[in-house]
């Protein structure tokens, strides 16, 4: 027995089909949009590459899931769509341009200025410490694509 | 050589300096400077922080610290508009020749994500805007 989700991307809607036995009996949408927790503990690797896999260049899935966890980075997307009026354009990774080692992870945000940034980014950030994901809250870097646009 | 404390790397000074220097048509090179000058003296604060609490770095005094620690303490305690925007400009004025540009953060053949950068006082105002918000965390680090 399935149940069906829909996760809004800028592009399409995209339907995932999530076990049933991930899911609460008394949770609502509502409920998973509150807590990045509950979705991370409702989805398995695979789901989670489906969610990612709209936003990741198929390239950069083995670099991206060798230094974040996908389904904390899954849930952290989910939640964010289901959370704010935001379209996230794509996800990739950051690489220390003088080491080559992994920085972080960007999320790309539409329709957000510099103070709305600011406050996603520290609501986001504050969300996932307080669920025991402080490891994507490290490694994840929300970056809103007109605030840095140049002028 | 142990520090006292960590107030020997205290760029609060520096940064009212470069404040004041706004408005008065700086070159591209002093911009460049200032945006670098800017971004290591933050990370040399974070990093005498570190050794104060305790924490090891690599080196024989355990006092070098690896630079993607710095960006992911920042980026965890929400301060990613800021670090990012640093890091970005950071990369541009030591890496990059031209002006405006587009800055590549990866280092691998795949084709990764571009931004765009314009180098002028415009940015430089912001940058410091985003150092005094990195400062005041990292007082209470």
């Amino acid at each position: 027995m399935t149940e069906n989700f829909t996760i809004y991307s800028n592009l399409e809607s995209t339907q995932i089909s999530i076990s049933s036995k991930y899911i609460p009996v008394t949770t609502t949408t509502e409920t998973y949009s509150n807590s990045i927790r509950s979705i991370f503990n409702m989805i398995d690797e695979k789901e989670a590459l489906e969610i990612l896999k709209t936003y990741i260049d198929k390239d950069s899935v083995n670099r991206i899931s060798n230094f974040v966890d996908l389904r904390g980075l899954a849930s952290t997307v989910l939640w964010l769509s289901n959370t704010f009026p935001i379209n996230i354009s794509s996800i990739s990774i950051a690489e220390d341009v003088e080491s080559s080692q992994p920085l972080f992870v960007e999320i790309r945000i539409d329709n957000c200025d510099w103070e709305k940034w600011k406050y996603l980014a520290k609501y986001t950030k504050d969300t996932l410490n307080r669920e025991g994901l402080g490891d994507i809250a490290g490694k994840v870097v929300l970056v809103c694509n007109q605030a840095m646009q140049v002028s | 050589m142990q520090p006292s404390n960590a107030s020997e790397l205290k760029p609060h000074k520096l940064l009212n300096y470069f404040e004041s220097l706004l408005s008065n048509s700086l070159d591209d090179v002093f911009i460049r400077r200032i945006i670098s000058a800017v971004y290591f003296s933050l990370f040399n604060y974070w990093s005498i922080k570190n050794i104060c609490k305790g924490n090891k770095g690599k080196g024989n005094n355990n006092d070098s610290f690896p630079h993607t620690q710095f960006i992911q303490d920042l980026a965890s305690s929400g301060l990613d508009p800021q670090i990012y925007l640093l890091y970005v400009y950071r990369v541009a004025v030591d890496h990059y020749t031209l002006n405006p540009t587009e800055v590549r953060l990866t280092s691998h053949p795949y084709k990764g994500r571009t931004q765009n950068v314009k180098i002028d006082e415009n940015i430089l105002r912001k940058i410091l805007e985003s150092a005094k918000d990195v400062l005041s965390f990292l007082d209470n680090y």
